[in-house]
């Protein structure tokens, strides 16, 4: 929903993720009154909200990075 | 199709099947009637898709390495915050440093790398503490 219709998976790619993510304790369940019984609902935990901004920190200074480089080609 | 979904849903291991079949196969039937109003073009690429997903999932499913049962919810919300903290430090720094050598600030990157280091001893430390109230690897 949140990539409108761009990113379109697989119900097996996408619960083998959400296993490993549930495994590695970065995400779980909870219970959620308005939705479906078949549904289950799904949040960050603390160690995944680390971990995602671990991960968006790393992502930034990747972008930093490329941008300096590119900055650079274009002075030369 | 439901059927044939079904069926390949046998192909998972049997603790994968009791956590999620049930919520795949409702997932899978909501995308189906979606694709179906989208035409029979679409509805056969995402048939195709699904089933050669699900053959590719069950195969990670069996070669994945065993971890140990979901944690509760409430043991994985209360992760100590110093020790979430001590880990960022640690990835942090390794984002540093690789922004400091492509940078060629190599002076940076290993007063980075120093940091690095303390930091990840710090990590250590706080696993050791933490390792029988959490189970973790020290």
């Amino acid at each position: 929903m949140l990539s409108s219709g761009r990113v379109r998976m697989s119900t097996g790619t996408l619960f083998g993720a959400l296993r490993r993510l549930l495994e590695d304790g970065w995400i779980e369940r909870f219970e959620q009154e308005d939705i479906s019984r078949q549904k289950q609902a799904y949040r960050l935990t603390a160690a995944g909200r680390g971990q995602l901004e671990s991960e968006l920190e790393r992502m930034k200074q990747l972008t930093r990075a490329g941008f300096a480089r590119l900055r650079a080609s274009e002075a030369i | 199709m439901r059927r044939t979904y079904k069926f390949l849903l046998l192909l998972y291991p049997r603790g994968h099947r009791d956590r999620f079949a049930e919520e795949m196969t409702g997932v899978f039937e909501e995308a189906s009637a979606e694709r179906r109003a989208e035409g029979w073009t679409w509805y056969i690429r995402f048939s195709f898709a699904e089933m050669t997903g699900l053959i590719a999932g069950a195969t990670e499913a069996w070669l994945a390495p065993k971890h140990a049962p979901e944690a509760p919810a409430a043991h994985s919300s209360y992760l100590p915050q110093e020790l979430i903290q001590a880990q960022q430090r640690v990835d942090a720094n390794i984002a540093g440093m690789v922004h400091a050598i492509a940078n060629h600030q190599f002076e940076r990157a290993r007063i980075l790398s120093n940091q690095e280091r303390e930091a990840r001893e710090n990590l250590r430390i706080l696993r050791e503490k933490y390792s029988d109230e959490y189970g973790m690897p020290s």
